[in-house]
């Protein structure tokens, strides 16, 4: 895919170079790259500085706000987007480092204005009280789905434990996400964008970390 | 190979309250800012400009245009809506070109920059594609480029759907949106609000 050009930094101007010797080169850092992304279906190009993180892209770039910035150091997971299949935390990836993958944010699981039946057993269930952590449960939610549409409580727990809830106290939301699987399992799996599993950069290492998970 | 453009002036401007396209736009009319915009970008070799509603006053304000380049067609049927001047003008193009970029001529603040920033894009694409809808802030913005190879199904829509975006969810595959940053992408001018803010927006560009 036509894309990421790697000389981010470099192309020192010789004829402007005013500095002695034993001076370290003036490096003009290059101010965009160029990224081909297919977010939520859909092929965009775009120029953007080097350091944009994946979460600024997504938001302030392309308008796609349901992804929410929590901590923006990759402890909470409000942020949690899946590339190329996997849950991220869209504030510790850079954006360029998309380039040539398959994002999903939230946005993208209703089809034709009707929620995802994730989305839908988030609120059977009752799974939310302020709101701003469910975006990222539910793609990490999504995420595990598509790779085990029969997942103990266990794997629930382990699959939403790099998202944190500072209200509800996970059980509603656990509840939730098995009402989902219930719900997918007769009749679902058809290629829906996201479900692939090439690897990207995975996240929810934080199961062990995070023992006292109810 | 070029593009063509086709500049959409046929409307009628209900909302505005009166014609838009011979509103002033700095020391020209907003019609011709949006057709100086398509003449005056390399990669656009013709540009059809599509009247209708008081064709005659639109026509008029573009006088001093250069033609063949630019060539003015009318929309009889302009009241059945915004496709059927898309029709009028994707039939008017001729047969040499790459592709078409539609805007519509309530967007004075699209630019020569703009057209070739989409060209751009659309030559660049890999893979290849079809359509290429240039975005500000995720919003869908103009000129939205065709390649000619989609003609036929432009003038085949029926008028009782969605029309062009019809067209590209049927292509969704083939169509790339390009995330431009550029806010005349998106600023077109419905209402009497909208006028004098991008009036203002304007005046600040230019100080």
């Amino acid at each position: 895919m036509a894309g990421v050009r790697c000389d981010a930094v470099g192309h020192r101007d010789d004829a402007g170079d005013t500095r002695g010797p034993g001076e370290r080169p003036a490096l003009a850092p290059r101010t965009t790259l160029e990224v081909n992304v297919r977010v939520n279906g859909r092929l965009v190009t775009a120029d953007i500085p080097a350091t944009r993180t994946l979460l600024e892209f997504l938001r302030d770039d392309l308008g796609l706000t349901g992804t929410k910035e929590g901590c923006g150091k990759g402890e909470c997971g409000a942020c949690t987007v899946l590339v190329d299949g996997r849950p991220v935390n869209s504030c510790l990836m850079l954006a360029y480092q998309a380039d040539g993958k398959d994002v999903v944010t939230v946005e993208g699981l209703e089809r034709d204005g009707k929620l995802h039946p994730i989305q839908e057993a988030f609120v059977a269930e009752g799974a939310v009280q302020c709101g701003f952590c469910i975006p990222g449960m539910i793609m990490s939610a999504k995420a595990l789905l598509d790779a085990e549409p029969s997942p103990t409580r266990d794997e629930i727990r382990r699959a939403i434990s790099g998202n944190l809830c500072r209200c509800t106290g996970y059980a509603k939301i656990v509840k939730a996400i098995e009402r989902a699987a219930a719900a997918l399992r007769p009749t679902e799996r058809d290629g829906e964008p996201g479900s692939s599993g090439a690897p990207g950069e995975e996240k929810g290492g934080r199961a062990e970390a995070d023992p006292e998970l109810r | 190979m070029s593009c063509g453009a086709v500049i959409l002036a046929a409307g009628e401007s209900r909302r505005m309250g009166k014609l838009k396209q011979t509103l002033p736009w700095g020391d020209r009319t907003v019609v011709e800012a949006a057709v100086d915009a398509a003449l005056g970008a390399a990669d656009v070799c013709e540009v059809v400009v599509v009247l209708g509603h008081e064709a005659r006053s639109v026509a008029a304000a573009l006088a001093s245009r250069p033609r063949p380049r630019m060539r003015l067609v009318v929309n009889a049927d302009y009241r059945l809506g915004m496709l059927s001047s898309v029709k009028t003008g994707v039939r008017a193009l001729s047969d040499e070109i790459e592709a078409f970029l539609i805007a519509p001529a309530d967007q004075p603040g699209i630019s020569c920059e703009d057209y070739r920033l989409v060209v751009q894009a659309y030559r660049n694409a890999r893979p290849r594609v079809d359509v290429v809808i240039p975005t500000y802030r995720g919003r869908g913005g103009h000129p939205t480029l065709f390649a000619t190879g989609l003609r036929h199904e432009v003038l085949d829509l029926p008028y009782d759907g969605r029309g062009l975006r019809d067209l590209i969810a049927r292509h969704e595959d083939r169509v790339l949106r390009a995330e431009l940053d550029r806010p005349g992408m998106v600023a077109d001018l419905d209402t009497a609000g909208d006028y004098e803010r991008a009036l203002e927006m304007m005046k600040t560009r230019m100080h």
